[in-house]
């Protein structure tokens, strides 16, 4: 039923629909052109080889495209459901408020995402001569919505603040630049303070992690890890929200 | 002086919203200080040094802030198409001089924002940065800095003006967007930049917007070089300001505003 009610909505507004398609396309391609420029003069950085950091893009995409598609609408409109006290309302229905605020809107354009780093992604499989079982596929699927629900508990975590500080409406624009992060290996953030380290730890395993167990360099640890902390983030997010709810004061309070 | 009077207004409308300002310089200093961290473990050999990058970085972040207009979606959308021009119309100033009052004080705040976190690193780690010691190159790169300033300014307006034609302008904006990043330095520097790439990105304005006011900080441009910028700046801006006439005098002409 949302999958249909968010399609239709879609389709109504023709002009949006083709404005977010090249917006989508424009900055899906920009994620792989700006790898391939930044690697242009220079063949390894921290022990990753050009091909592998190209890997590396097309699978930001592919990820991101995924928590863009589902959840990304629901937190622009975070703040505002707050700030305008139209939580009230959500509070009442029988249904889990976090899912309403976050899973209701499906943006179908972020679909281009995908497919641009899908497309990139296969033809780099295939130009490295990379043996892809299918046990690896299954492997790859699973990692990929353990790092899908780390992005959503990151944001979550984040936006539930807004309850307290519900005028931040910008909260949002700041996480689709930390989000950059994880566009990047590992590695680079070694030497960064440890506060620093500490933050933003989760988004930087969620498309490395994929890629090493794509290559095969993937430790069982590695792989542990990423489980382990979507997990517990996802159960750290949902509890952060109850515990918020109780400082609700509605627009009126 | 209504000029002055003008611009003070103006300011004091902008600083009203000064938490959202430093949030928004604030945003724009995450992406370069990632790739000061990435080219710390790319080995290079076009003969830029580890501190050459981190202050052209840093030089980067403060001149976007402030030089770098973002007025267009505001023009686009508020005014055109939301009807908001209406009234500029029906005032005694030209739209564009209004705009630019608003924008200036924009970049002011933002400007001196950057300039106080610069100068805290450059006293905290001197090591870290390489900048001109020469006052007349100092100079110079100041005025590049304003013409600099100017031709974003006008570009933009330029670019704010297609909403006269385009209902949804996002696409579009987003592909300027884009441009300005790979071949105005936002990105890296173009002396990194394939060498075909390179050459293209001289020929188009973006690199005047931001490359090149950056390496004249920086003390990488030498006084012979700074003619030509100067002049292809200057260029550029006639440029974009005829262009910018051209579609005002077209464009007002399809305008419709809504209301009772």
């Amino acid at each position: 039923m949302l999958l249909r009610l968010n399609l239709l909505k879609f389709f109504t507004y023709r002009a949006d629909l083709i404005s977010s398609s090249i917006a989508h396309t424009i900055w899906a391609s920009f994620t792989i052109i700006q790898m391939l420029l930044l690697t242009s003069k220079t063949s390894h950085v921290f022990g990753w080889s050009r091909d592998e950091l190209l890997i590396l893009a097309a699978m930001y995409n592919i990820i991101y495209s995924f928590f863009y598609m589902f959840f990304s609408r629901g937190f622009n409109s975070f703040s505002t459901t707050i700030h305008f006290g139209r939580l009230d309302g959500i509070l009442t229905k029988p249904i889990d408020s976090q899912f309403i605020m976050t899973c209701l809107y499906i943006t179908y354009t972020h679909a281009i995402r995908l497919i641009v780093g899908l497309s990139f992604l296969v033809y780099m499989i295939m130009y490295l001569h990379l043996h892809i079982t299918p046990m690896l596929v299954i492997g790859f699927i699973f990692l990929v919505i353990f790092s899908v629900m780390i992005i959503y508990s990151y944001w979550m975590l984040v936006m539930t603040l807004t309850i307290w500080f519900p005028k931040l409406s910008n909260l949002t624009d700041l996480l689709y630049q930390v989000n950059q992060v994880s566009k990047f290996p590992q590695e680079i953030y070694r030497g960064a303070s440890n506060y620093l380290l500490f933050t933003l730890f989760p988004l930087t395993i969620i498309i490395v992690t994929p890629v090493k167990y794509l290559l095969q360099k993937a430790l069982l640890g590695d792989v542990l890890l990423l489980v382990l902390f979507a997990c517990g983030m996802l159960l750290i997010s949902h509890f952060f929200w109850r515990y918020a709810l109780r400082f609700y004061t509605s627009a009126s309070g | 002086m209504r000029y002055l009077r003008f611009f003070l207004l103006q300011f004091q409308e902008v600083i009203e919203d000064k938490s959202r300002i430093i949030v928004w310089f604030l945003l724009a200093t995450i992406a370069p200080l990632i790739l000061i961290l990435f080219w710390r473990g790319a080995s290079l050999s076009n003969g830029w040094t580890s501190a050459e990058i981190t202050s052209y970085y840093l030089f980067a972040i403060v001149i976007y802030a402030g030089a770098m207009c973002h007025q267009e979606e505001h023009v686009a959308t508020i005014d055109i198409q939301e009807g908001g021009l209406t009234a500029y119309l029906l005032k005694p100033f030209s739209y564009i001089r209004l705009i630019f009052f608003n924008e200036i004080s924009y970049r002011l705040i933002q400007g001196s924002v950057g300039l106080i976190l610069l100068g805290l690193l450059i006293l905290l780690f001197p090591q870290l940065f390489t900048f001109t010691k020469e006052i007349d190159i100092f100079l110079l790169s100041c005025l590049m800095l304003i013409l600099s300033f100017s031709l974003t300014f006008v570009f933009k307006m330029v670019v704010g003006l297609l909403g006269f034609w385009m209902t949804e302008t996002r696409g579009a904006f987003e592909a300027v967007n884009v441009l300005i990043v790979i071949f105005s330095g936002t990105l890296m520097p173009l002396a990194f930049l394939p060498e075909w790439l390179e050459k293209i990105a001289y020929l188009l304005p973006f690199a005047y917007m931001l490359y090149f006011p950056v390496i004249a900080f920086e003390g990488k441009l030498s006084i012979d070089q700074f003619g030509p910028v100067l002049i292809s700046q200057l260029i550029w801006i006639v440029i974009m300001y005829l262009l910018y006439r051209i579609l005002w005098k077209y464009g007002i002409k399809k305008y419709t505003a809504v209301g009772q």
